[in-house]
């Protein structure tokens, strides 16, 4: 092991060789039996180490205090919006399967074909070399009608 | 869920509380609340070394429990402290990027006789410097730091927590390790 690696593993493992992996952890202490550099390396650590390893906590706010405090704020009521409407939509349908996500899928698509049904008669480009219904399938795909018609030039 | 007895209770795991809390148990908060508090107060001190400032996490994050356990989502086998300990850090760093004035029945009480007020002072100031440090982290590294350096979790744990495999963990841990060393080089008398 190269000094090197051992930076490295002391960066991934700790400086606690008892968290090191067997192999790797003796091959560690080969090479602080012999490094006085790879030793250095260790005190810089423990230095480190020692920074997180604060003088005994004082102790915490009595349980009642905690309670008396956290209790007295309003409960947020469910999650957000967009959760309570995805969970709508998935719930109570077995494996996610269910009139839900059908009915969704079908209201996404029926905007996606009138959006493209009316970019299409509108267009005069578009609309004779595009049938509609054509157009409106693009449409939903990838926009690409509304693009033809210039619409999103802007 | 309805309430069953506080000792009942005491031998369920977090995620249970968690469900009951969500419900609006209130004795099932009581316990989570026995059960955790001292580790968060110990994660908060040695992040901050300010004993008003932990405490004022502590109950934050209590509070937070409280008022959101409905958006907690059981990642693992229920080990709610990972989360709270996330929630912790992130109050210290918010509390670090914006200090409020303290009330006076906020200030904590006076050092007890014969501690050091200089030491005290210095500790806030370690406790400010790694706040900061820890503020440079992406969420993930810090996580990560904050779950194998500071509350001593193996790295398997962490793995599992997190949701990576140990492998990516200790990615993570090189990286952390690597900026908070530069980041605090001057309290260890090292240069980066």
């Amino acid at each position: 092991m190269t000094l090197d690696d051992f930076e490295g593993g002391l960066d991934r493992y700790g400086v606690d060789l008892a968290d090191w992996p067997d192999g790797v952890a003796a091959m560690a202490r080969a090479l602080l039996a012999d490094s006085a550099e790879a030793r250095a390396l260790v005190e810089t650590r423990l230095r480190f180490e020692r920074l997180f390893a604060a003088p005994t906590p004082p102790p915490a706010p009595s349980v009642d205090a905690i309670l008396r405090v956290a209790t007295a704020r309003p409960r947020r009521r469910g999650d957000a919006l967009s959760q309570r409407w995805l969970r709508w939509i998935g719930a109570e349908a077995p494996l996610g399967l269910g009139w839900r996500p059908a009915a969704a899928l079908a209201t996404y698509l029926a905007v996606g074909l009138l959006t493209g049904f009316l970019t299409g008669s509108l267009s005069g480009e578009a609309s004779p070399r595009l049938p509609v219904l054509t157009a409106a399938t693009l449409n939903f795909v990838d926009g690409s009608a509304l693009d033809r018609a210039g619409v999103l030039d802007d | 869920m309805g309430e069953p007895e506080c000792r009942a209770l005491e031998g369920e795991d977090d995620a249970t509380l968690m469900a009951g809390i969500a419900a609006g148990a209130f004795r099932a908060f009581r316990t989570l609340v026995e059960r955790h508090r001292d580790g968060v107060m110990g994660l908060a001190f040695r992040v901050t070394r300010d004993r008003g400032e932990a405490e004022d996490i502590v109950q934050e994050v209590f509070e937070r429990v409280w008022t959101r356990a409905s958006a907690w989502r059981p990642r693992d086998d229920g080990r709610v402290f990972a989360w709270l300990a996330r929630i912790a850090v992130n109050l210290a760093i918010d509390r670090l990027r914006r200090p409020r004035p303290r009330r006076l029945d906020e200030v904590p009480d006076p050092p007890a006789p014969g501690f050091d007020a200089e030491q005290r002072l210095h500790g806030r100031e370690i406790g400010r410097r790694i706040t900061r440090a820890l503020a440079t982290l992406p969420d993930r590294q810090r996580t990560a730091f904050t779950l194998c350096q500071i509350e001593r979790w193996s790295n398997a744990d962490a793995a599992d927590w997190l949701g990576v495999s140990v492998g990516a963990l200790e990615l993570l841990l090189v990286r952390a390790r690597k900026t908070m060393r530069r980041e605090l080089a001057d309290l260890m008398g090292d240069e980066p």
